[in-house]
């Protein structure tokens, strides 16, 4: 007896079919995971710019320009604010301050600013038995030894000596003495990013383009203007 | 036709799990990057408001009970809640010329939220270093003329013509004043009366070529509230209330109770000044040479960078600072303690928050 059955032009219909259906799901995950992993690039170029450019910005705009000591297209050198203390005690030759900051001060590195009077010292830590000082939320206690007298309700900024660079496909900071530290993910094209001085001296352009990968890579420019910390 | 086995349903299913899979990896995309995006916005808007609220306490006038504060004492200037912003102006005094304010915002809900800080050291005058400064009631950085029938005097109990004590601020221990503190030995004629000690010490009768009370005359020139320049008779303008826009209104010194009888200006002149009669009250500074004449009555504080003519009939209560010749011809100049105090409080000098350089920190 005779079955009914699938027909050959049936089964190659049903065959081609499939085939189009399956084509047209693997054409669409492909072009899918494309547009994932094309945003997640972006994603990720735009995040290096915008933080390249956030600690750019954090640095050069806190700065005044006699913080600044060079400007090359490849590199920014400066004296930048690493935190600020107020004088709680003080004797000769040691004064206790209640600081605050990106880290502690560290006297090999950094130095000292008295506010107002611009006078600029270096210091030496001190391992002075710890004065009682009222430290408030957020404060820690910092002994030092400082080059001048420092009196009580004086405020001191710290700064420590560093240069920015564009390079190996990065932004990177290095203290004198120490290596070029990565800030940045390995995504900026160094060889099209640059800083430039206004001519004014008033401060600074900043052109940064990410690595194009995949795709031409975003731009992303800022100017900076010296000591504009200010609200 | 009988239902047979088949794949359709299995890859349909399949399908519509990939389908589906990919559409919540979209969706959890989707979401992540708005939650970033939403973290950003909150971050960007706290930070923004910590510094506007920053900018309005430093802008406006100091508080009078920031006066009272100790050093190293906090005080809250501002607090308040809009929307989902809260925000907090603190003022920790850390001494008697300099504050740390701090603006502290917050934005979102109890469980998402962003926190946004500024800081600002800006000056203050320093009312006790002045108050020091002019405990004499004459200052003199060259020499000294008293000429006619001059009168110098120093008492801490002297005030101004209708001034009653309840007008006087509280004022730091401070010793006597003395009549005359020179650089050089002063000349006193005859009929010239010294009431209170002379003394001789170049450094304190110089004028501080930097600053008074720790702002530099660039900035006492900035926040002055009138500027004024070559020959005036400063007479008080008020109707119900003090007219301190009108020309020449340097207060009513002699009618404490009137309108502009609180009207304390810091009047300020580039160059050369010659006041021409009249009555006025307040902080008057001359970058150059003063006169007062005609009968010229001041009550406060009055310097001069260069020489200080004080004519027949002119007088001062309060206290006078020459940092060239100071002459004095048929003249009165009394000390008062109350006076000089009073200006201070009262003057916008002593109200205002200056900024100098690196007033602002990046606050963490």
């Amino acid at each position: 007896m005779r079955r009914p059955g699938f027909t050959i032009v049936e089964l190659l219909t049903t065959l081609m079919l499939l085939a189009l259906v399956s084509v047209g799901c693997a054409l669409l995950v492909h072009s899918q995971g494309r547009l994932l992993h094309h945003q997640s690039e972006r994603v990720a170029g735009t995040e290096t710019l915008r933080t390249a450019r956030a600690v750019l910005h954090q640095d050069l705009a806190a700065a005044e320009r006699s913080d600044i000591r060079s400007i090359a297209s490849d590199s920014a050198a400066l004296r930048a604010f690493r935190g600020w203390g107020i004088v709680c005690a003080h004797n000769a030759t040691r004064a206790a301050l209640r600081y605050r900051g990106l880290r502690a001060p560290d006297a090999t590195k950094d130095s000292l600013l008295l506010i107002d009077t611009e006078l600029l010292m270096t210091f030496r830590q001190s391992g002075a038995t710890t004065p009682s000082c009222a430290l408030r939320s957020g404060e820690q206690l910092v002994v030092l030894e400082p080059d001048a007298a420092l009196q009580d309700g004086a405020v001191v900024l710290f700064f420590e000596s560093g240069i920015y660079h564009l390079s190996t496909d990065a932004l990177r900071y290095h203290r004198p003495g120490e290596n070029r530290q990565p800030l940045t993910d390995q995504r900026i094209d160094t060889r099209q990013s640059s800083f430039m001085m206004d001519a004014d001296t008033s401060g600074v352009r900043v052109q940064l383009r990410t690595l194009g990968n995949v795709t031409a890579g975003a731009l992303g420019e800022a100017h900076i203007r010296f000591g504009q910390h200010a609200p | 036709m009988k239902n047979r086995p088949g794949m359709a349903l299995l890859l349909a299913l399949t399908v519509l799990l990939i389908v589906e899979a990919m559409t919540a990896c979209m969706l959890a995309l989707a979401t992540q990057t708005r939650l970033v995006s939403a973290a950003n916005t909150r971050s960007v808007r706290a930070s923004a408001a910590a510094r506007y609220e920053l900018r309005l306490a430093v802008g406006g006038a100091v508080p009078n009970d920031l006066d009272t504060m100790s050093a190293g004492s906090v005080q809250t200037l501002s607090a308040g809640t809009d929307g989902d912003v809260d925000w907090t102006v603190t003022a920790e005094r850390l001494s008697s010329g300099m504050i740390v304010l701090r603006s502290n915002a917050r934005v979102g809900g109890p469980s998402a939220f962003s926190l946004g800080r500024a800081v600002a050291v800006p000056r203050l005058l320093d009312r006790a270093a002045v108050l020091d400064e002019l405990n004499s009631a004459l200052l003199s950085g060259s020499s000294t003329v008293a000429a006619g029938a001059t009168d110098v005097s120093a008492s801490t109990a002297t005030l101004p013509p209708a001034w009653a004590d309840s007008l006087c601020p509280a004022t730091p221990p401070l010793p006597l004043p003395s009549a005359i503190m020179a650089a050089i030995p002063p000349l006193v004629s005859a009929g010239a009366s010294l009431n209170g000690g002379v003394f001789l010490d170049s450094i304190r009768a110089a004028i501080d070529s930097v600053a008074l009370g720790g702002i530099s005359w660039r900035d006492i020139e900035q926040i002055a509230d009138r500027r004024e320049s070559g020959s005036l008779t400063p007479a008080a303008a008020a109707d119900s209330i003090c007219n301190v826009a009108a020309t020449g209104n340097w207060g009513d010194a002699l009618h404490p109770d009137s309108p502009c009888g609180g009207y304390f200006p810091l009047i300020y002149s580039r160059g050369d000044l010659r006041v021409q009669g009249g009555t006025g009250q307040g902080i008057l500074i001359v970058d150059g040479a003063l006169t007062l004449a005609g009968g010229a009555a001041f009550v406060g504080i009055v310097i001069a960078r260069d020489a200080i003519s004080i004519e027949p009939g002119a007088s001062v209560y309060g206290a006078v600072h020459a940092d060239g010749n100071a002459l004095l011809d048929d003249a009165s100049v009394r000390y008062s303690r109350c006076a000089v105090a009073r200006a201070l409080a009262r003057s916008m000098a002593s109200r205002r928050f200056v900024l100098t350089r690196r007033s602002f920190i990046p606050a963490f």
